[in-house]
């Protein structure tokens, strides 16, 4: 009898074991095939949020793009005593692309470059979405998108980008120069423009808190002109940078700082799996020369620099290098602004100025009084500057108006190809011009010659 | 005979001995002459060169002159005293053996048989318990012929033989009647109970009178056989003269006699359920014989069954190294791979921190893979139990993964250091693939075989061990001393140049302690026929050498294996244990809270101690207070874990030729770890971010289930020309983790529901693995030969198709040569072939989208980093592995040598993207690495005698190749902080663990170091003297080398003892790219364990005492260490255990000395 049951167990096992299927599902996240190959309304506007969470992802790190593009701009300092490449490589340089300093600003992007393309691809084929909803999630889409190609170039500079971003892994697209890509940018933005303007009257999709006035398609078009402005700028187009900030939410009339901080902003919060504004890190310091080079009206110190650095009693300091002033301007829940009233202006009188006609510089001078005053509490420059004295009042604006927002300063000194105005701290240091190919990215494209461009 | 080629091997440990004592008549007075012969107990072939001395037992300096035996293993003793006598015999690789002739005997002649070195473990109770008798005449004693006995109540009957022997093989476990009826006889009845094995019983004859016997012609031997190690008689043991039928059995006290033999040299041959057969020379003059018999070899425990060779297990042609209790626990070690150091051949054993409660790597013969699991497997009897490193969320606290950092730098444990060491009777590594193969896709980094303790049926034996320690740290990296606060100035400016004092603290003296640690150890264990039990409690409390840290265990455990039936065996073994840990704030951080990263910017001359206000200073250059977080912040951790397995062996046929087993196992490891973090707002770092107080809640459930079935049948022929085993069984293996961390914020109490602000995140892997395998073995040539092949083919949840089997085959041979005799004791070839795999990780297969995120309440799904392959297959690992034992003559030296290539292809991949792809990194397969090296085992006995002194040295020799990656070099993803610092970077043609760095600016990665030694050994001694024993083990590594981040962070920090100068130097060339200052030589010598123990007199502590014994050690671990690196030490991982790309020092929790007084009692 035991025999017999025994070889019936044998047997029955044998048959039990082997019938069952053992397949499991991935248990921690949805599968991409959702998105990709059956999008529904829901997840794709799951994915159009988070085409802003992924963009605010490496903005406001203690090693983001606010953080690392200040400390080039020599607007702030990092004293990690667990990283000394904060010195090492973005002061005392160059720029690695092997390293997560060096090798920044191209994967984020390029992640939330490629979800982007998803997005968009979705919103034509998913079901339960109107027309106009689908133009609505198309024009965002293409605006965020524009927004992460910017980031790339702007830190990439003349080692340029790759703009195709739905190549399949094995087939890689070429990396294309830098005017190629910020027309590839203008093109997203005046694509998205076209969709927003056939987007009806509300997106399908809600936003977050940061783009408080920019919730409907109308107004989210005086955001993406507003970008459109930034990129006109940055390439030269100053009439193209006039009519866009036609279109743009650019206020002139303002009165206050309120006023001048009209924009749209990534938010940070403590609700539950939000992130936290990492840029308020003990160890990030502001530049000394932010307080050596602040103008004054009398007594009083550019407001700019009184209300965002305080100088507190006792400094810090790490390879050879010390500051005793604070950024006042981030706490944890503190928002990081993408772009806002006070740049606007400012883009506005670059654009006059760099129109190159002497007639346009007191309109210029104009919207740069409107800063000085209202933000710097400066006394009004005269309109009778030259065009040389308005090239630098624009750059000291725009430092201290811009001051450790998003890398304007490192931004600007290289479009006015003056990068040497940055100040070297220390012998040995040296101005990084641009992030070099990061090294995953070289060593999937052997001989690519962009991967010889170096950041100084 | 033939001699050498006879002899069996050594390494295998199992090595015998039986000894049996012939004498002879005694002479009345004065000297006899004394003849014997000296045997292996195994083989029953003369044993040469043996001494023998023979003294007088009442009077031992009465001795006969000693005599070695001849080439048959005869020997004379010419005059031997005449009285009692004591005979001591001893040859070389044997246990000495001395037995007494007893005095008025006129025994002249004693046979000897010798066993070898150790004794294996007992047999199991006999499947069904056979009864055996004689029925005789009443009035001659003659055995009757044709006998029926029939158990009462059954129609169970049996005929006697020609000596009116009988045998009734499957009696009931009962008390029984036997009815006994012969023809021309009175019927008659006996009782057999349950626990007597033999009856004997005598009929009257119905005849009157009956015939006259026969006038003796002959002689009778009497005989007593009793077991070896316990001493109690063999009972029911078989006694045949050879070259006859007759046979007779053992009574009650183990006592036979044999009529009727002839007046000449006869050869008893004794044959005994579960022991060794052994040959009794009863010269021709003998009237009564000893015979001590040996348990048989066994390494049959039903766990290992099915899966492993079954025939001759000291033939595994695998390397396989066991190590057993004693060396494992000679000095106290908090975790099982802690007390595997520097014991292992093949096996690269590093530590990943100095922080109580463990977290070791255990690695096999080299890089088995490079982003595949990279541990090895762990089998406690039978369950597979898990071993993973689950982290205790500090990352939240630490951003150590922030700036595109891989994570894992929590500093976790790894959960095989829950096992208690002292539950484990034997630890067997299988390193071959070829024996991994045994465990398939799971086997490639290398299977530990754990088996705990298991009673023996005899005395139950009760066992306390107490032990009292001490650790302290055992090296500090020190501060640089500053002379003058213009020095101070120049360095920090004068802001932080005010707070100089000329006083100089020392910090790290100021976080760590001297502590006191305690251990007891209650063990019982014990048995019967039908089951035995062993049982254990543990309680350990360990505190670490940084204030706050400590680790605690309790555990407790129990085995039984129990006879169920005639034809099942049971065994059961439950554990639980308990542990707690603090292992305070270690390894990377980017937020200035780890003790050493904030000592790193720490100058010395800062006064950081609590002020009378009972608050702590802030750190006025780093982000935390290193004495403050020691003292406030909490990272505990709490973990149940219950192992248990229930294994049942079904005898389903047994012949003589045949023998069929069904063999069951199953079992579980559940275990439930809760990590609690708090830092309190108080803490210099928590306002910091505007969120003052953090706490971390992690809870991780995991069960591991396993389930097999298996049959063997054994088939040995009558004319045993070889034997035969097939093995047949199934398998299925599950995981299932769940690690939900809930992270809070802004929070007063180390409550998490006092937070503002919460995240939480869920880690889950399930695992569903499932095999069908095949082997056959086959031993010829009394077993001198032994072939095995074998065939595995399983399934895996995590391959890409799940329903695809993966077939891994294996073959192995071993042969043992002739040899000259008087060179070698033993010279044995071995090689083996065999394919094992290594599964995907969890997740390789799928492309996820990251949804675990939001922005102002609202969520989003982002694209994962990681790009999976919903093709992905195990890798495949081919090894051939050739090797030789040998041992030379009387075992003076014994050697191991193994050579092994291991191939691996179809790599698991976790390959950096071009990152413009939208993804990070790609899993996959392809490429292929090679392993080469070389093991060896060297034992030499230089001293015997009074004192011994045995030395034994471990080499482990691995050279590593990546052969083949057609998707091109790329950095390692999962550890590391990018090249500027210095990557494990893989390459085709070059080593697959290499550190590359830029480090001459040419935009080219170039070589500048590599993570796997040149070669480790392992050196122990063993000196015994009277009752001491002096133990040693020293580790030797050499090469290796660690990217010393540490030292990186003092010299940015200029605080390194030597800033000065030379870390200035090193500095200015890290400032130009250059890594290589910071890339040192982790090559190190460290006194790993030195023990000495005393063992009290028996007779004291039976007497005085009232004790079984009593053994006082003091031992120490980790006592010094010889090493050129600047850091705590060299034995370090801040990304924890990783297949490629440990050797990052960063901040790590420094090391530990321990001391320890052991006081073991038996009772």
């Amino acid at each position: 009898m035991t025999r017999i049951t025994a070889l019936f167990a044998l047997c029955a096992s044998v048959a039990a074991l082997s019938a069952c299927g053992i397949d499991v599902p991935d248990l921690n996240n949805p599968p991409i095939e959702d998105l990709r190959d059956n999008p529904t309304r829901e997840n794709v506007i799951a994915a159009t949020t988070g085409l802003i969470i992924g963009q605010r992802g490496d903005v406001a790190a203690a090693n983001g793009y606010v953080a690392q593009l200040g400390i080039l701009g020599r607007e702030a300092y990092n004293f990690d005593g667990a990283d000394p490449r904060f010195i090492g490589e973005l002061l005392a340089g160059p720029l690695q692309k092997g390293s997560p300093f060096g090798g920044n600003f191209w994967a984020g992007p390029y992640a939330n470059l490629h979800l982007g393309s998803l997005v968009v691809a979705g919103a034509d084929t998913a079901a339960g979405f109107s027309d106009s909803e689908r133009a609505g999630v198309k024009g965002f889409a293409h605006t965020m998108m524009a927004l992460d190609l910017l980031r790339v170039i702007v830190t990439h500079d003349t080692v340029g980008a790759v703009i195709d971003v739905d190549n399949p892994v094995d087939e890689l697209a070429p990396i294309v120069g830098k005017d190629a890509v910020y027309a590839e940018i203008a093109r997203l933005l005046d694509d998205s423009a076209t969709e927003l303007g056939a987007a009806g009257t509300a997106f399908a999709f809600p936003l977050p808190s940061g783009f408080t006035g920019f919730t409907t398609p109308a107004s989210f078009l005086t955001f993406n002109r507003a970008i459109r402005a930034r990129v006109a700028v940055y390439t030269g187009d100053y009439a193209g940078a006039l009519t866009a900030l036609g279109g743009s939410f650019l206020d002139d009339t303002v009165a206050n700082l309120d006023g001048l901080n009209v924009g749209a902003y990534y938010t940070f919060s403590t609700r539950p799996n939000d992130l936290t504004n990492g840029l308020v890190n003990s160890n990030i310091w502001a530049h000394p020369s932010l307080k050596a080079d602040a103008q004054t009206n009398g007594a009083a110190v550019d407001a700019r620099f009184t209300r965002k650095v305080r100088q507190l009693a006792m400094g810090d300091g790490a390879g050879m290098l010390e500051s005793d002033l604070k950024f006042n301007a981030y706490s944890a829940t503190a928002p990081v602004p993408i772009i806002r009233n006070e740049e606007l202006l400012l883009l506005r009188a670059e654009a006059l100025w760099g129109l190159n006609d002497p007639a346009m510089l007191p309109a210029a001078i104009a919207d740069l009084n409107r800063v000085r005053t209202i933000s710097g509490g400066l006394a009004a420059l005269a309109t009778t500057l030259t065009a040389d004295q308005v090239e630098d009042e624009l750059l000291y604006n725009r430092r201290y108006s811009l001051m450790f927002e998003g890398g304007h300063r490192w931004i600007d000194l290289r479009r006015f190809d003056r990068l040497t105005d940055l100040p070297l701290d220390r012998e040995g240091h040296v101005r990084n011009q641009r992030y070099p190919i990061p090294q995953a990215e070289c060593d999937a494209r052997p001989g690519e010659p962009a991967c010889t461009v170096e950041s100084m | 005979m033939r001699l050498p080629g006879t002899w069996i091997g050594l390494v295998c440990g199992l090595l015998f001995s039986v000894l049996v004592v012939a004498p002879g008549v005694a002479r009345a007075q004065g000297t006899r002459s004394l003849t014997g012969v000296v045997v292996d107990a195994d083989t029953g072939a003369g044993v040469s060169g043996a001494n023998v001395v023979v003294k007088d037992a009442a009077s031992p300096a009465t001795a006969a002159p000693l005599v070695s035996t001849g080439a048959d293993g005869s020997f004379t003793v010419a005059k031997a005293p005449a009285g009692e006598l004591t005979i001591e015999v001893s040859a070389t690789g044997y246990i000495t053996i001395k037995t007494t002739v007893r005095a008025g005997k006129t025994a002249t002649t004693v046979a000897v048989s010798l066993r070898k070195e150790l004794p294996p473990a007992p047999p199991s109770p006999p499947p069904s318990r056979t009864i055996a008798g004689r029925v005789r005449d009443a009035v001659t004693g003659a055995g009757l012929v044709g006998a029926r006995v029939q158990i009462v109540g059954t129609t169970t009957t049996v005929v006697t033989d020609d000596d009116g022997l009988f045998t009734i093989p499957d009696a009931p476990l009962a008390d029984v009647a036997l009815q006994v009826s012969a023809d021309g006889y009175a019927a008659g009845s006996i009782a057999a109970e349950a626990g007597a094995a033999t009856v004997k019983i005598a009929l009257e004859s119905l005849a009157a009178g009956g015939p006259a016997p026969d006038a003796p012609r002959t002689r009778a031997v009497r005989g007593k056989l009793t077991e070896q190690l316990t001493g109690e008689p063999v009972i029911g043991a078989a006694v045949k003269v050879a070259g006859t039928a007759q046979v007779v059995l053992t009574d009650e006290t183990g006592s036979f006699q044999v009529d009727n033999l002839p007046l000449a040299d006869v050869v008893l041959e004794v044959e005994a359920e579960g022991y060794k057969n052994l040959k009794i020379l009863a010269l021709a003059t003998s009237t009564e014989v000893l015979g001590v018999l040996d348990f048989a070899a066994q390494g049959e425990q039903i766990i290992l069954e099915g899966r492993a060779p079954v025939i001759v297990r000291s033939n595994l042609a695998n390397g396989a190294s066991v190590v057993d209790a004693e060396e494992l626990n000679r000095v106290s070690s908090p975790t099982l791979e802690g007390a595997l150091v520097g014991k292992i051949s093949g096996a690269n054993i590093q530590s990943n921190s100095g922080a109580p409660g463990g977290g070791m790597q255990l690695r096999l013969r080299g890089i088995s893979t490079i982003n595949g699991q990279s541990s090895p497997l762990y089998v406690v009897d039978g369950v597979i139990v898990s071993n993973v490193a689950v982290p205790s969320g500090v990352n939240a606290i630490t951003a150590a993964a922030a700036g595109g950092s891989a994570s894992n730098q929590d500093n976790p444990v790894n959960r095989i250091a829950d096992l208690n060491p002292n539950d484990i009777e034997s630890v067997e590594v299988l390193k071959g693939s070829s024996a991994a193969a045994l465990y398939g896709s799971k086997a490639a980094n290398g299977v530990v075989i754990i088996r705990t303790k298991r009673g023996r049926a005899g005395k139950n034996q009760v066992s306390v061990t107490q032990r009292v320690g001490m650790s302290q740290a055992s090296n500090t990296l020190g501060s640089r001393r500053f002379a003058s606060s213009e020095e101070a100035a120049a360095a920090f400016g004068a802001a932080v140049a005010s707070l100089f004092t000329g006083t100089t603290y020392d910090h790290e003296a100021a976080i760590t302690q001297t502590s006191a640690a305690y251990e007891t150890i209650a063990s019982a264990s014990g048995g019967n026929d039908k089951g035995t039990y062993s049982a254990s409690v543990l309680v350990r409390d360990e505190p670490g050498v940084v204030i706050g840290t400590f680790y605690e265990k309790q555990s407790g455990r129990i085995g039984i294996g129990y006879q169920l039936g005639d034809r099942v065996t049971l065994d059961v073994g439950a554990n639980i244990v308990h542990s707690t840990s603090d292992r305070g704030l270690t390894n990377n951080d980017n937020t200035g809270v780890s003790y050493y990263v904030a000592l790193a910017r720490t100058p010395s001359f800062v006064d950081l101690r609590r002020g009378p206000d009972g608050r702590f200073p802030d750190n006025p250059r780093a982000g935390s207070n290193p004495l403050q977080t020691v003292a406030l912040f909490q990272n505990r951790e709490d973990v149940w874990r219950f192992i248990g397995s229930a294994n049942a062996t079904v005898a389903l046929w047994n012949d003589a030729e045949n023998e069929v087993k069904l063999i069951g196992t199953s079992g579980a490891d559940r275990f439930s770890q809760r990590n609690d973090v708090f830092a309190t707002p108080e803490l210099q770092w928590e306002p910091a971010d505007g969120l003052p107080g953090t706490a971390i809640e992690g809870v991780t459930n995991n069960l591991n289930y396993n389930l097999g079935v298996s049959g063997i049948w054994r088939h040995t022929p009558k004319s045993e020309k070889f034997k035969n085993a097939l093995s047949l069984g199934l398998t299925y293996e599950a995981v299932d983790l769940v690690s939900i961390y809930t992270f809070g914020v802004n929070l007063s109490q180390p409550t998490i529901d006092t937070a503002t602000g919460l995240n939480t995140q869920e880690l889950a892997v399930r695992t569903k693995d499932q095999g069908l395998f095949l082997q056959e073995e086959i031993a010829l040539l009394d077993d001198r030969l032994s072939l095995l092949a074998g065939l595995l083919a399983e399934r895996s949840s995590l391959n890409g198709n799940s329903d695809k089997f993966f077939v891994f085959p294996k073959l192995a041979a071993t042969y043992e040569l002739k040899v000259p005799e008087d060179t070698f004791d033993l010279l044995r070839v071995r090689g083996a072939y065999g394919e094992a795999g290594n599964r995907p990780n969890y997740g390789d297969k799928y492309t996820g989208l990251n949804a675990a995120q939001s922005i102002d309440g609202l969520p989003g799904t982002g694209l994962g980093p990681n790009l999976g392959d919903p093709e992905i297959e195990p890798e495949r690992q081919r090894e051939i592995e050739a090797g030789v034992d040998m041992a030379l003559k009387d075992q003076r030296a014994v050697l191991e040598l193994t050579g092994y290539q291991r191939s691996i292809s179809n790599l698991l991949l976790q390959r950096s993207l071009a990152t413009s792809t939208g993804f990070t990194t790609q899993f996959g397969n392809g490429g292929a690495l090679r392993n080469r090296g070389l093991e060896a085992a060297l034992q030499v006995t230089p001293i015997e005698g009074d004192v011994t002194w045995m030395t034994r040295g471990l080499v482990t020799l691995n050279r590593s190749t990546v052969t083949d990656l057609p998707a091109g070099p790329f950095n390692v993803s999962t550890v590391g902080f990018g090249a500027g610092l210095g990557a494990f970077r893989i390459e085709e043609g070059k080593s697959a663990t290499q550190i590359v760095n830029d480090f001459d600016g040419d935009g080219d990665l170039d070589p500048v170091g590599d993570g796997e030694p040149d070669f480790r050994i392992g050196w122990a001694n063993t000196v015994t003297w009277k009752a001491f024993e002096l133990n040693t083990l020293v580790d030797w590594q050499h090469g290796s080398d660690i990217i010393n981040l540490t030292r990186l962070l003092y010299d940015a920090g200029q605080v390194s003892p030597d800033y000065v100068g030379a870390g200035e130097a090193r500095l200015e060339a890290f400032s130009s790219g250059d890594m290589r200052p910071y890339i040192e030589d982790a090559s190190f010598v460290k006194l790993r364990e030195i023990s000495v123990a005393w063992s009290a007199p028996a007779k004291w502590v039976k007497n005085t005492m009232s004790l079984a014994n009593l053994r006082v050690s003091l031992s120490g671990r980790n006592l010094m260490t010889w090493t050129n690196y600047s850091g705590l030490d060299p034995e370090v991982s801040n990304f924890g255990n990783q297949p490629v790309g440990r050797n990052y020092d960063v901040a790590p929790y420094p090391p530990s000395r321990s001391f320890w007084l052991s006081v073991e009692a038996g009772i």
